[in-house]
C-alpha cells in the first residue's frame, strides 16, 4: 500500500454501472472522482487530474467510442487503461493490441477481475 | 404386203442361191437391152419424119392460103366498085339529062310533060304538089312562087321519065331525086311513105336542103365539074339503114351552077352481102368479111368478133345506125389490131397473120379503086390447117401400125432368145445341180452318193473329184464314231460336275437373297427411325444446330423460327458467332474449338444475337462428335431469357431479404445487448443495495440473486457474439458461469473446475432454464460442500445420451448433503423451486440426486433441437 490512494477514473456509458464500480473500487480503498459518460470528457478529465488508471468502456455516448478516446489517453498521458466491456473480450484484446491496455474485463465478470485488473496496472 | 414381200424375198434367194437363174436373168438383160433402143429409135424417127414432113406441109399451106385469101379480097373488092360505078353511071345519066333541060330552058318549060300544081302545105308551109303524081316536088325557095320558078318546075317535068327508068333498071336504088339551087325539090320513089316523107320536109327556115350533102359537095369548092361524086355514107331520115348518094351537078347554058340530080342506094345490101357468110365453094372456111371506109370506120363487121378485135361497142346507145360510124377499127383495144388497122390504112393490099387470143387468124385486105373502102377477109390459121391436121392423124395411124409391127417383132425376138438361153443354161447347169444335190447328201450325213459323170469338160472333171472325196469321207466317218465314243463319255463326267456347280452356285444366290432382305428391312428401319429422329428434332422446342468447320450446316424449326426469328436458309452455312452478341464470341469460339479437341464444356447460358439485331439469353447443350471422319459440334440451344430474368429477380429479392436479414440480426444483437446491459444495471443496482445491507445473510441473498441474473445476462451476451443468433454452445455457457461463481464466491479454499462437455448447442428458451439450475447447483456446491477451507473439484458433464435426450451431470466430491435432506423436497426458492421447477416444469426433464462420495446432480432432457417446443 502507498501512501496515497491510487485514483482511478471510471468512465462508463451506464451512470448505475459505474456508480456501482466507483463505490466497489472505493470500498476497496481507491480515489475515484466522477464518472464519465463520453469519450471527449474522458480524453478532458484524464488529462486534468491525470488518474493513474483509468477504467474505459467501450460503447460510450457521443463523438468520440472508448477505444479512440483510450487511444488519444495512451498517446497523450501515457496513463494504464483497463478496458471494460459487455463484448467479447478475446476478439476485443485483438483489436485493442495498439493500445496496450493492462487488461480486457467483461462487465458480466465479478467485480474481484476488475479489482485484479486495477491493481495490476497500479503496480501494488 | 407381206405376200408381196414374200414372193420378192423367194426370189431374191433363188437368185442368190441359183447359178443358173444368175445367168438366165444377166442374159435375158443383155438381149432386152439390145433390141429395146433398136425398137424404140426406129420408131422416133419414124415420129420425127411425120413431124418434119407436116411442118411443111402446113407452110405450103398457109402460104397458099394466104394467096387464095388475097385473091379473094381482090375480087369481092371489085366486085363491090362495079357495083357503085353502075349507079354512078346511072347518076351520070341523070345529071347530063338535066343539063341538058337546064341549057333549053324555055323549050322544056313551054312543053311540060305534065302539070305540076303546087299548093301551100298547111302542115310546113312549103308548097308542094299531090302526092299522086309521079314526082314528089317541093319548093321551099320564096313564099310566093315566082315566073323563073315556075318555068323550072315545067322544065323539070321531063326529068320524071329518066328517074322511073333508073329505078326500074336498079331496084336497089331507093330514089332518085333532083334539087335546084332556086329551092325545089324532086323526089322520085316507088314508095308511099317515102313520097311523104319528102313532102313533109321542114320549112326552109328548120332546115334547108340547099345547105346539106349532096348540095354541099359541089358548092363547097368553087372548081367546076362534071363528074359524079358520092356523099359520104349517112343515115338518111325516112330510110332505115346507111344511105349513100350518087350526084352529078346541073349547070345551065351560061355555065352556072343550077343544082344537083342524084341517087340514093341503101348500103343494106351490101352489108348484108358481107355479113352473110357464103357456106359454098372456096370461100367456107373464111371466118368472115368486113368494109372499112377509107379512113378506117366500120361500115360492115360481124358483131360477134368485136370482142374478138377489141371493138368496144354499145348497141344500147345507138340512136341512129349511122351511129355505128363512129366506130374505128383502129381505136380498138387491142394493140395487136390498132397496128394491124394502121398497115391497112397505108397499103392497097395486106397479108397479115394476127394472134388474137392464142391463136392465128389470117387477115387479107383490098381497097376498093375509087371510094378507097377497104374490104378484107379473115381466115382463122387452125381452120386453114385442118387438112393438115388430117394428113397427121393418117400418118400418125401409119405410124402406129410400123410402130406395132416393130414391137412384136421385138418381143418375138426376146421370147426366141430367152427360150435359147434357158436350154443353154439348163445344158451348163444340169451337171453342177446333180454333184450340188450330192454335196448336200454328203453334208447331211449320207455318204452313199455316188455322182454320174457323163462329160468330159469342167463339171465332168469335178464329180470324179466329189466321187474319190467322199471315199476318203466314208473312211473318216469310220474313225470319227471311234472318237465320238470317248467323247460322250467326257461329256457326261463334265455335265455331272457342271450340276453341283449350279446347286453350289443356287445356295449361294438363295443365301444373297437372304441378305439382301435383311438388308433392306434393316434400310427400312434406319429409314424409319432416321424419320423419327428427323421428326423429333424438328418438332423440338429446343434449336437444334450442327457445326461444321465453324458453319452451321443444319438447324431445326425452332432453331430458326422461335428462337432467331428468321428462315433456315439464311442461317444454313452462317458462322455461329454471327448468331452471339460481340461480347460472348471469344468465349463461344474457344467453347467450339475445346469441343472439336474433345474437352467436355458443362451447358451455359449466353446472350444471343438475331439477325434483326434482337437478343435473347439460350442455354446452350452441345457436344463434339466426328461424321465421316469429319469433327462437327450437334448442340441444342432453349431460351432461357424468362428464367434468367427470373434468376436475376431472385437473386435481387435473395439480396434484399439478405440485407433484410441482416438488419434484423443487427436488431436482435442489439436487442440482446441491451438486454444484457438492462441486466448489467440491476446487478450494479443490486450490488450497490447489498454495500448498503448490514446482515451477512441478506448480503448472500442479494449476491445469489445477483448470481442467477448473471448466468441469464450470460446468455444473452453469448447470443450476440455468438455467429448463431438463436443458439449458444452449452459446454462454453457452462464454464463462463461457473467460473463467475467460483471466482466471486471462493475466498478460502481451492476449489477447482472440471468441464467435459460436448459440443452441444441450445437455444435461448433451454438455456435460461439451464443456467439457472447449473448456477442454483454449483453455488450450493461451493456454499456446502466444501466447508472449512476444504478442497475439491466440481465436475461439469453435458453429453448426449440415447433417446435424443441431452444428460447434465454436475458433481462435486465434497462432504456431500446431510442423508436427512431431500434436497428437491424442500421449498426454499434455491433448490426447490428453481432446480426441480425449472427442470420437471420447463425442460420436461428429470433430476436425479446421488449422494456417493459427494453430491452428484443428473439432468436428463430431450434434446431441443429434436424437441422443440412450440
Amino acid at each position: 500500500m502507498t501512501s496515497r490512494k491510487p485514483k482511478v477514473l471510471v468512465v462508463e456509458d451506464e451512470i448505475l454501472v459505474g456508480v456501482m464500480l466507483a463505490r466497489k473500487l472505493e470500498s476497496f480503498g481507491y480515489t475515484v472522482g466522477e464518472v464519465i459518460i463520453n469519450g471527449e470528457e474522458a480524453v478532458e478529465v484524464a488529462g486534468r487530474e491525470r488518474p493513474d488508471v483509468i477504467l474505459m468502456d467501450i460503447a460510450l455516448s457521443g463523438n468520440l467510442n472508448g477505444l479512440e478516446a483510450a487511444r488519444k489517453i495512451r498517446d497523450f498521458y501515457g496513463i494504464p487503461i483497463v478496458i471494460f466491456t459487455g463484448y467479447d473480450t478475446e476478439k476485443l484484446s485483438r483489436e485493442v493490441k495498439d493500445i496496450e491496455p493492462v487488461a480486457v474485463v467483461s462487465k458480466l465478470d465479478n467485480i474481484e477481475e476488475v479489482l485484479r485488473a486495477i491493481k495490476k496496472a497500479v503496480g501494488a | 404386203m407381206p405376200f408381196a414381200l414374200g414372193t420378192t424375198d423367194c426370189m431374191t434367194k433363188i437368185l442368190k442361191e441359183n447359178l443358173g437363174a444368175k445367168l438366165f436373168l444377166m442374159l435375158t438383160a443383155v438381149v432386152i437391152l439390145a433390141v429395146v433402143p433398136i425398137t424404140w429409135s426406129s420408131l422416133h424417127t419414124l415420129s420425127d419424119y411425120g413431124d418434119r414432113a407436116l411442118e411443111i406441109h402446113s407452110d405450103h399451106i398457109t402460104h397458099q392460103t394466104l394467096s387464095s385469101l388475097q385473091i379473094i379480097a381482090r375480087e369481092k373488092a371489085s366486085h363491090y366498085q362495079n357495083h357503085f360505078d353502075r349507079i354512078a353511071a346511072s347518076a351520070a345519066m341523070l345529071g347530063s339529062q338535066a343539063t341538058a333541060i337546064y341549057n333549053d330552058l324555055n323549050l322544056y318549060a313551054g312543053t311540060p310533060l305534065y302539070h305540076n300544081d303546087l299548093f301551100r302545105s298547111s302542115l310546113t308551109g312549103n308548097y308542094i304538089n299531090d302526092l299522086k303524081a309521079p314526082v314528089t316536088t317541093v319548093y321551099w325557095g320564096d313564099s310566093q312562087i315566082s315566073q323563073p320558078v315556075r318555068e323550072e318546075l315545067r322544065a323539070l317535068t321531063h326529068m320524071t321519065p329518066l328517074f322511073r327508068r333508073v329505078l326500074t333498071e336498079n331496084p336497089e336504088v331507093l330514089a332518085s331525086h333532083s334539087i335546084t339551087t332556086s329551092g325545089i325539090g324532086l323526089y322520085c320513089t316507088e314508095r308511099e311513105h317515102y313520097k311523104k316523107a319528102a313532102s313533109e320536109i321542114p320549112p326552109s327556115s328548120v332546115f334547108d336542103l340547099r345547105d346539106g350533102e349532096p348540095m354541099t359537095i359541089f358548092t363547097a369548092s368553087e372548081e367546076r365539074t362534071e363528074n359524079v361524086r358520092w356523099t359520104n355514107v349517112y343515115k338518111d331520115d325516112v330510110v332505115d339503114g346507111f344511105m349513100l348518094t350518087a350526084s352529078a351537078p346541073i349547070y345551065d347554058d351560061t355555065g352556072q351552077f343550077r343544082g344537083i340530080t342524084g341517087i340514093d342506094i341503101p348500103l343494106t345490101d351490101v352489108v348484108d352481102d358481107i355479113l352473110t357468110p357464103d357456106n359454098d365453094g372456096d370461100e367456107k372456111w373464111l371466118l368472115f368479111s368486113f368494109l372499112l371506109d377509107s379512113d378506117g370506120r366500120v361500115i360492115a363487121f360481124p358483131e360477134k368478133y368485136f370482142a374478138l378485135f377489141g371493138i368496144e361497142h354499145f348497141p344500147s346507145k345507138y340512136r341512129y345506125s349511122s351511129d355505128r360510124l363512129t366506130l374505128l377499127l383502129g381505136q380498138s383495144q387491142s394493140g395487136k389490131v390498132r397496128n394491124l388497122t394502121t398497115s391497112l390504112l397505108e397499103e392497097k393490099e395486106q397479108q397479115r397473120i394476127v394472134t388474137l387470143e392464142g391463136e392465128n387468124y389470117y387477115v387479107v385486105t383490098s381497097r376498093m379503086p375509087k371510094h378507097q373502102w377497104i374490104f378484107g377477109v379473115v381466115a382463122r390459121q387452125s381452120d386453114m390447117l385442118e387438112t393438115v391436121t388430117a394428113g397427121r392423124d393418117e400418118l400418125d395411124q401409119t405410124i402406129g401400125k410400123l410402130a406395132i409391127r416393130s414391137v412384136v417383132f421385138s418381143l418375138a425376138t426376146i421370147g426366141i432368145s430367152i427360150v435359147i438361153i434357158f436350154l443353154l443354161i439348163k445344158h451348163l447347169i444340169t451337171p453342177l445341180r446333180r454333184l450340188s444335190l450330192a454335196t448336200q447328201q454328203v453334208t447331211a450325213g449320207n455318204l452313199d452318193v455316188h455322182c454320174p459323170v457323163t462329160t468330159n469338160d469342167e463339171p465332168g472333171t469335178l464329180a470324179a473329184s466329189f466321187n474319190s472325196m467322199v471315199i476318203e469321207l466314208r473312211a473318216a466317218q469310220k474313225q470319227q464314231q471311234t472318237y465320238f465314243g470317248y467323247l460322250e463319255e467326257e461329256v457326261a463326267k463334265r455335265s455331272e460336275e457342271v450340276l453341283l456347280q449350279k446347286r453350289e452356285l443356287e445356295k449361294t444366290v438363295t443365301r444373297l437373297e437372304d441378305e439382301i432382305e435383311r438388308r433392306q428391312i434393316v434400310s427400312e428401319a434406319l429409314h424409319l427411325s432416321r424419320q423419327k429422329y428427323r421428326d423429333t428434332i424438328e418438332s423440338s422446342l429446343a434449336g437444334v444446330y450442327i457445326v461444321e468447320d465453324f458453319k452451321l450446316s443444319y438447324v431445326n424449326s425452332s432453331f430458326a423460327e422461335k428462337l432467331f426469328h428468321t428462315s433456315k436458309m439464311t442461317l444454313i452455312g452462317k458462322n455461329p458467332l454471327e448468331l452471339v452478341i460481340p461480347e460472348e464470341r471469344g468465349k463461344v469460339e474457344a467453347n467450339i474449338k475445346l469441343r472439336q479437341q474433345g474437352v467436355n464444356i458443362p451447358p451455359y447460358v449466353l446472350e444471343c444475337l438475331r439477325p434483326d439485331g434482337t437478343r435473347f439469353f439460350g442455354e446452350v447443350w452441345s457436344k463434339a462428335t466426328t461424321w465421316k471422319d469429319k469433327k462437327v459440334v450437334v448442340g441444342t440451344i432453349t431460351d432461357v431469357t424468362g428464367l434468367r430474368q427470373k434468376e436475376l429477380k431472385l437473386q435481387e429479392q435473395g439480396e434484399e431479404l439478405q440485407k433484410s436479414l441482416q438488419e434484423k440480426e443487427v436488431l436482435l444483437r442489439e436487442i440482446h445487448h441491451r438486454t444484457k446491459n438492462n441486466m448489467l444495471i440491476i446487478i450494479s443496482m443490486l450490488e450497490l443495495q447489498r454495500m448498503e445491507l448490514d446482515g451477512e445473510q441478506q448480503r448472500t441473498i442479494f449476491q445469489e440473486m445477483e448470481n442467477r441474473i448473471r448466468s441469464m445476462a450470460l446468455v444473452h451476451e453469448k447470443l450476440y457474439t455468438a455467429q448463431n443468433l438463436n443458439r449458444i454452445d452449452m459446454g462454453s455457457y457452462l464454464n463462463d458461469i461457473a467460473r463467475s461463481l467460483l471466482s466471486s464466491m471462493v475466498i478460502d479454499s481451492t476449489i477447482d473446475l472440471d468441464l467435459r462437455a460436448e459440443p452441444i448447442s441450445i437455444d435461448i428458451d433451454h438455456a435460461v432454464p439451464i443456467g439457472l439450475v447449473a448456477n442454483e447447483i454449483i453455488t450450493n456446491a461451493i456454499k456446502h460442500a466444501f466447508p472449512k477451507g476444504r478442497s475439491g473439484t466440481i465436475t461439469v458433464t453435458a453429453k448426449r445420451s440415447d433417446n435424443n435426450h441431452l444428460h447434465l451431470i454436475i458433481a462435486d466430491n465434497g462432504i456431500g448433503l446431510p442423508e436427512d435432506i431431500d434436497i428437491l423436497a424442500t421449498s426454499s426458492f434455491g433448490t426447490g423451486i428453481i432446480i426441480a421447477g425449472l427442470v420437471k416444469m420447463q425442460l420436461k426433464g428429470e433430476i436425479e440426486v446421488e449422494r456417493d462420495r459427494g453430491t452428484t446432480y443428473h439432468i436428463r432432457f430431450l434434446d431441443p433441437i429434436l424437441h422443440k417446443r412450440l
